[in-house]
C-alpha cells in the first residue's frame, strides 16, 4: 500500500546533499581520516 | 530549504518561556567562564545539552502528534521540511552559543584576560559538535517515534561506555573488538575540547552530514500514520 499522504516527487533528496557528504568524507580521508 | 519551516521552527522556540531561562543561565555561566584561566569552560556543557532538548524534538513527536500528517498534504518535499527543521533548531542552539562566547568575551574584556583566537575555536567547535548531536537525533528520531530518540541516544552512550569497560576486563577478546568500540564511540560521542583542532571538525562535520543524509533516506521511506498515537 502507498505510505500515506505525500506523492512520490515530494520524496527525493537533493543532491547537493550528496555532494556535501562526498566532498567532507573525501576531506575526511585526505587528512587522515 | 523552506524559509517558512525555518523561521516558525525558530520562533516557536525563542519565545519558550523554557529557552529564555536556559539563554540567561548560558550568558550568567558565560561570565563566570571568564573567571578560568581556560576559555570556553562552563557555557558549552550547557549549550550541548541544549542541543540533546531540543534537537529530540524535531521530527520524532511528530509522528505521534500527528503534526506531519498535517503537513505532508501539502506539496512538500520531505527531505526540504527535515533540514528546515534541522536548521530552524541548529540557528536556536547556535544562538546560545553565540550568546554564551559574547557573555564571556565581554567579561574578559573587563577582566583584560580575552583571546579572541581561543574564543573563536570554542565557539567554532560547540556549534560543530550541536551539529553532530541534532544530526544523530534526526537519523534516530526518523526511524523512531515520539521521544525515543534521545533513549537510544543515551542508552547508546551508556552502553558503549559499559560494553568496553567489562570487555577490557576479559583478557579472551580480541583487540580489534575493543578498537571497533573505541572508534564506533570516538566517531558518535567525540569529546570536543576548546582547542584547534581541524582533523575532529572535519569528523564531527562528516559524521553529521552521513546522519543527516541517512535521516532524509529513511523519512522519505517512512509511513506517516493518520492520526495521534
Amino acid at each position: 500500500m502507498e505510505p500515506t499522504s505525500s506523492s512520490r516527487s515530494q520524496r527525493t533528496i537533493p543532491p547537493i546533499l550528496y555532494a556535501i557528504v562526498a566532498v567532507l568524507l573525501a576531506a575526511r580521508v585526505w587528512y587522515g581520516w | 530549504m523552506n524559509a517558512v519551516v525555518i523561521r516558525e521552527t525558530f520562533r516557536r522556540h525563542v519565545t519558550h518561556a523554557g529557552y529564555i531561562s536556559v539563554l540567561v543561565l548560558i550568558a550568567i555561566l558565560g561570565i563566570v567562564s571568564a573567571q578560568s584561566i581556560r576559555p570556553a569552560t562552563f557555557w558549552p556543557g550547557l549549550v550541548t545539552l541544549l542541543a540533546v532538548v531540543t534537537g529530540c524534538g524535531i521530527i520524532g513527536p511528530e509522528f505521534s502528534s500527528g503534526t506531519l500528517q498535517l503537513i505532508l498534504v501539502k506539496p512538500v518535499n520531505r527531505s526540504s521540511y527535515l533540514l528546515s527543521r534541522v536548521t530552524g533548531v541548529l540557528l536556536v542552539i547556535w544562538l546560545a552559543a553565540l550568546t554564551g562566547c559574547a557573555a564571556e568575551t565581554l567579561a574578559r574584556l573587563f577582566n583584560k584576560s580575552l583571546v579572541l583566537e581561543s574564543m573563536g575555536i570554542g565557539l567554532v567547535n560547540v556549534m560543530a559538535e550541536t551539529l553532530l548531536i541534532v544530526s544523530l537525533l534526526t537519523l534516530l528520531g526518523s526511524i523512531t517515534r515520539a521521544y525515543f530518540n534521545v533513549a537510544i541516544f543515551y542508552g547508546l552512550q551508556i552502553a558503549l561506555a559499559v560494553g568496553a569497560a567489562v570487555l577490557r576486563m576479559s583478557r579472551e577478546v580480541p583487540a580489534f573488538v575493543l578498537e571497533a568500540l573505541a572508534a564506533i564511540d570516538r566517531n558518535l560521542f567525540p569529546d570536543v575540547p576548546p582547542l584547534p583542532n581541524p582533523g575532529l571538525l572535519l569528523l564531527l562535520l562528516s559524521n553529521a552530514a552521513v546522519a543527516l543524509l541517512l535521516a532524509c533516506l529513511a523519512f522519505n521511506q517512512r509511513e506517516v500514520p493518520y492520526g495521534a498515537d
